[in-house]
């Protein structure tokens, strides 16, 4: 018996942070959530919701060799389908808005169309249930799209759930299974001390505390690099501030979640009727001498919100009888090499990381794993490849 | 009921557009809501949950007035009456709950 | 860059048209931006060509800030963007360049301007107050039926009643008593004796006599004219079928100053008019990243400024409402010295007397606001008890303070406006949360104990007025 306090320590409020401490403490360990501000207020509140299970735009573009690591990740979406289906009456809430009607993933032009059969074909291999239609079958599913969509990939169980519901609903699952949440608490410190961690915290008013517990668990998203350096390690994880816009409310006549293969579009309607545009716009980070700021909000760049808008009227024009509601930022964390981050950093005994971009679609997946993984050092998925032990070469100096 | 609060003659309703499906005329320069108030309509709008709106601040920030608008040649948009003046040819309708698209 | 001006003004209002008349007096390139199509702002707000017929019937004070503001409008140095609703303003830091780029929309389409340094002057609106039946079609602001006689010679009703605590229900009732409307009743939630109170004070009745003779004589108008005016009086609720056709009217308790339920009347209306005050316009100057500040009785969130109107951020300088209610005269007299910083910091000739002069005037009029917003204080006691379980809080999303009090209670580390909007969705909608916003506030208050800093407010977001997307698809325009 050590003197921890607490069997796991997660860091980070956000959707992965909810999620761990939901699985763990269902798991009977006892956990502490440590939130610097408020829970969900990061990217896991600010995001696109989608669901999409399609491997994504941003990987099928850059090249055969990143195509083919991208299906690797495969089993963790096949993974997430069933989660995310069965999530709502997990948590015994009522209506979570998780939709899963479906979700296309559209071409513009000839190429557009022969990546989309390359994906394809990984998808396939994958087992993931996706199919190539065009013509008559794509313009009855789809009558709103444009005529400039040649052909689509459709995937029956993509759709989005809700960002502004589903961390709240996870974090008062973990609170009735006796997580203890603390938010407005900064970690400040980490230190490995007789066999388990010591943490220094401090509050909003002020207040400093120091705790003890076996596991660290790094849910920090975009700042999972700032907490691992607490902890005496590097893990390339770095921020990325994204666009989103939302339109006015329409009455439901989008039921599938529309992606782009060569341009930037996620676009969705919601429970309320609004549409979610989006699909990886840039926003800008404030700077000063320390170079970005990432505690602030970042700002939406004009030619994000003239692009994104540019891209939804030409692949859905019923969108020019909407009003532009609202530009928004989040700020997303992606590792080095656009893989998930997931496991037990080697050189730092006890302390584990869940991150890595698409964390909302695949953020109870990582979730799930890491709890069985830091619970029963053991995980029924391989995750092997995505663990920290790929980066210990900017480990090897560390200590 | 509303209405105007100073005589207007004849001539100078000069511009002629259509209202929920009537053909209108009205004064060069005056708004939606203007317009529509000196007409006596009472509801601008209907919310998703079916409940009537009017204006509330007649000055562009509660978008409590939002009508559907289509101006010639243009897409129909949800524009807001107190703010938006009248034109000839335009197209106006209140917007019934959950208007179809 | 070649294409900035020096000075970019949003808002031709009192404060926005005597910073403009400065800065054209300086010589400096200046371009004035106005969302609507003619300038005076709230208090001199114009109508159309053909319905200017007897504006003498809102007083002379009113035909010579209309006059004033045509004779501004004429300088020909000055650009106008009227019917350019501003909606997005980023610094120069933002866009890196020397210059804001401020974006704004008409019916036309997009377009930009660049300017080295903006002054914001976008007033505020009628301080939303929900109370049952608020929604209703003919419940609206007391400035927003005023608003219609100025600038359409409309009225939205025939038995109109106005309610709150604001003087500006007196100047509104003899307005419409000019145009042959006699107002239902006009209620105020002050015993009578509060404005006494406040005259009595040294020196009071002597510096504010002039706008004090103006209230005196409208309510002496309205006597005349058999007008009820009601003191120590609230409406409870409006109820009608589809449109306002009764408001219940509340006797206050003297001592407390609250609602006795058992001390109610109904008054039969078509329209009512809500006047407790005013909430600052302030959402450009957040968006840009200025820091403001809550007052509770001078306007909510108004913009933080040092002695010369210049606001945190670098070359972005605010007056008159925004800064805090304050009325037309301190919007002008704002204007003015904002115009005189900026220009000075642009390294025009300022005389240092005049800058003197221009702040000391400001300080003169701020004195008077004071005054005001406290003789116009409802008190928040009494706005809370106005609002019941059922109370939509939020309009544009259809949400009533029980919900958000039952999501308050569900989740317990709630404690922002941000995050209530998140998961209740109360300041999603249309207004941009600029109805909900302070009843947010207070409820997550009470709810959590939290101070108002705490909470905090919605984030800024462009678009501050939603964008229709079919112009996305033409671009931009100069
Ligand atoms: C605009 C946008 C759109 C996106 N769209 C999608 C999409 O459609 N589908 C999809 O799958 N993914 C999408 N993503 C990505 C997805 O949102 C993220 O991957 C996911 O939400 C990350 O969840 P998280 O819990 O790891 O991080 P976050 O939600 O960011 O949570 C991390 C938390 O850690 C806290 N924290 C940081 N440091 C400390 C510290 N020292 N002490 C205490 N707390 C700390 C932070 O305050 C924060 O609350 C999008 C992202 C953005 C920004
Ligand atoms: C409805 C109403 C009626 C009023 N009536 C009176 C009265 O009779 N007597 C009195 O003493 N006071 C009245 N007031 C108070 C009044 O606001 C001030 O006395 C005075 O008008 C303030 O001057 P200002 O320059 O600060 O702002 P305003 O006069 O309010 O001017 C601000 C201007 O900015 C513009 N604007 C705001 N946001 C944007 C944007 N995003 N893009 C483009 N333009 C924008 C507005 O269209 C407006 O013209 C009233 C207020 C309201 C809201
Ligand atoms: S009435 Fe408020 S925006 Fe038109």
């Amino acid at each position: 018996m050590s003197k921890a306090d607490w069997d796991v320590a997660v860091v980070g409020g956000g959707l992965v942070g909810a999620a761990s401490a939901y699985y763990l403490s269902k798991r009977g360990a006892r956990v502490l959530l440590l939130e610097r501000r408020e829970l969900n207020g990061q990217a896991s509140g600010q995001n696109a919701g989608s669901l999409h299970f399609q491997i994504e735009q941003r990987l099928v573009s850059h090249g055969e060799a990143m195509t083919r690591q991208a299906a690797t990740i495969l089993p963790l979406i096949l993974d997430a389908i069933e989660r995310w289906r069965g999530i709502t009456a997990e948590l015994g809430e009522t209506d979570l808005d998780v939709v899963q009607h479906g979700g296309l993933m559209v071409a513009e032009t000839p190429q557009q169309v022969a990546t989309l059969e390359r994906k394809l074909k990984l998808e396939t291999q994958g087992g993931l249930p996706t199919r190539i239609i065009d013509g008559e079958e794509l313009r009855s599913l789809a009558p709103y799209l444009s005529n400039s969509v040649l052909a689509a990939t459709y995937c029956a169980v993509e759709g989005h759930g809700n960002p502004r519901l589903i961390t709240a609903a996870l974090a008062r699952g973990a609170a009735r299974q006796g997580t203890a949440i603390r938010t407005w608490t900064t970690v400040t410190g980490l230190r490995r001390e007789e066999g388990c961690w010591r943490i220094e915290t401090e509050n909003s008013d002020g207040s400093v505390r120091r705790e003890y517990a076996s596991t660290i668990l790094n849910a920090a998203g975009a700042w999972a690099r700032e907490l691992a350096a607490l902890a005496g390690v590097h893990l390339p994880v770095f921020p990325v501030a994204l666009t989103m816009n939302a339109t006015d409310a329409a009455p439901p006549f989008i039921p599938l979640l529309i992606q782009h293969v060569g341009r930037r579009l996620s676009l969705k309607q919601m429970r309320e009727g609004n549409l979610l545009i989006g699909g990886g716009w840039p926003s800008r980070f404030e700077r000063d001498r320390n170079g970005l700021v990432t505690t602030r909000a970042a700002y939406p760049r004009m030619e994000s919100i003239y692009g994104n808008m540019a891209v939804a009227l030409d692949v859905v024009p019923a969108v020019a009888r909407r009003t532009l509601l609202r530009s928004w930022t989040g700020i997303v964390g992606i590792t080095a090499d656009q893989l998930p981050l997931l496991g037990e950093v080697p050189e730092a005994p006890g302390f584990f990381v869940a991150t890595g971009g698409s964390a909302f679609t695949l953020g109870l997946t990582y979730a799930a794993q890491i709890a069985e993984l830091i619970d029963s050092g053991r995980t029924p998925l391989d995750i092997d490849i995505y663990g920290p032990r790929r980066f210990g070469h900017l480990n090897a100096y560390m200590g | 009921m509303m209405r105007r609060i100073i005589p207007v003659e004849n001539g100078s309703l000069t511009i002629s557009l259509e209202l929920d499906g009537v053909r209108v005329q009205a004064i060069p320069g005056e708004s939606l809501a203007g317009m529509m108030f000196a007409r006596g309509v009472g509801i601008f709008r209907w919310t998703s949950g079916g409940k009537p709106r009017a204006p509330y601040c007649a000055m562009g920030t509660c978008f409590e007035c939002r009508v559907e608008v289509r101006r010639v040649g243009q897409e129909p948009v949800v524009a807001r009456a107190c703010m938006t003046p009248v034109e000839d040819g335009m197209v106006v309708n209140t917007v019934a709950p959950r208007e179809k698209l | 860059m070649e294409n900035s001006v020096d000075i970019a003004i949003i808002g031709a209002g009192p404060g926005g048209l005597a910073a403009s008349e400065t800065c054209a007096r300086f010589g400096a390139s200046v371009t004035v931006i106005d969302e609507q199509s003619a300038p005076g702002g709230q208090i001199y707000r114009q109508a159309p060509e053909n319905l200017r017929q007897r504006a003498e019937g809102f007083g002379i004070a009113y035909v010579d800030g209309v006059a004033k503001a045509n004779a501004v409008a004429s300088i020909s140095a000055i650009e106008w963007r009227l019917g350019h609703a501003v909606w997005n303003v980023l610094t120069p830091q933002r866009t890196q360049s020397e210059a804001f780029l401020i974006s704004t929309v008409t019916d036309d389409g997009l377009s930009e301007i660049e300017a080295k340094r903006v002054i914001v002057a976008t007033g505020c609106y009628d301080m939303p107050v929900p109370f049952p039946g608020w929604t209703l079609p003919g419940v609206m602001g007391a400035g927003a039926i005023q608003a219609l006689m100025k600038g359409q010679r409309v009225v939205p009703g025939k038995k109109i009643v106005l309610a709150g605590s604001h003087p500006l229900l007196l100047i509104i009732a003899e307005q419409m008593l000019a145009f042959g409307e006699r107002p239902a009743a006009v209620v105020f939630s002050q015993p009578m004796w509060r404005a006494g109170r406040l005259l009595s004070r040294p020196g009071v009745a002597v510096s504010f006599a002039e706008p004090l003779a103006q209230a005196a004589r409208a309510y002496a108008k309205l006597l005349r004219a058999g007008v009820p005016v009601i003191f120590s009086g609230a409406v409870l609720r409006a109820d009608g079928n589809d449109r306002v056709e009764s408001v219940t009217l509340a006797h206050l308790n003297p001592a407390t100053g609250l609602p006795q339920p058992d001390n109610t009347r109904e008054i039969s209306c078509d329209a009512v008019g809500i006047g407790f005050g005013f909430t600052a316009s302030s959402e450009l100057v957040r968006l840009a990243g200025a820091a403001t500040r809550w007052s509770r009785t001078g306007g909510g969130w108004i913009a933080v400024h040092d002695g010369e109107m210049r606001s945190t951020v670098a070359n972005l300088y605010v007056a008159g409402e925004v800064a805090g209610i304050g009325g037309a005269k301190t919007a002008a007299a704002e204007g003015a010295l904002a115009a005189l910083s900026a220009l000075r910091d642009a390294g025009y000739g300022v005389d240092a007397a005049e800058l003197r002069r221009a702040r000391s005037n400001c300080r003169r009029n701020r004195a008077f606001a004071a005054l005001l917003q406290e003789l116009a204080d409802p008190g928040d006691e009494l706005l809370r008890a106005l609002r019941d379980e059922g109370t939509v809080i939020c309009r544009c999303e259809e949400i009533t303070k029980g919900q958000v009090e039952e999501l308050l209670g569900q989740n317990p580390f709630l404690g922002t406006s941000n995050a209530l909007k998140l998961l209740g969705r109360t300041g999603m909608g249309a207004c941009q949360g600029r109805y909900c916003s302070r009843s947010v506030l207070e409820l997550i208050s009470s709810a959590t104990g939290r101070g108002v800093e705490d909470i905090g407010q919605f984030t800024a977001r462009p678009p501050v007025k939603p964008v229709p997307i079919h112009h996305f698809g033409g671009g931009v325009r100069d």
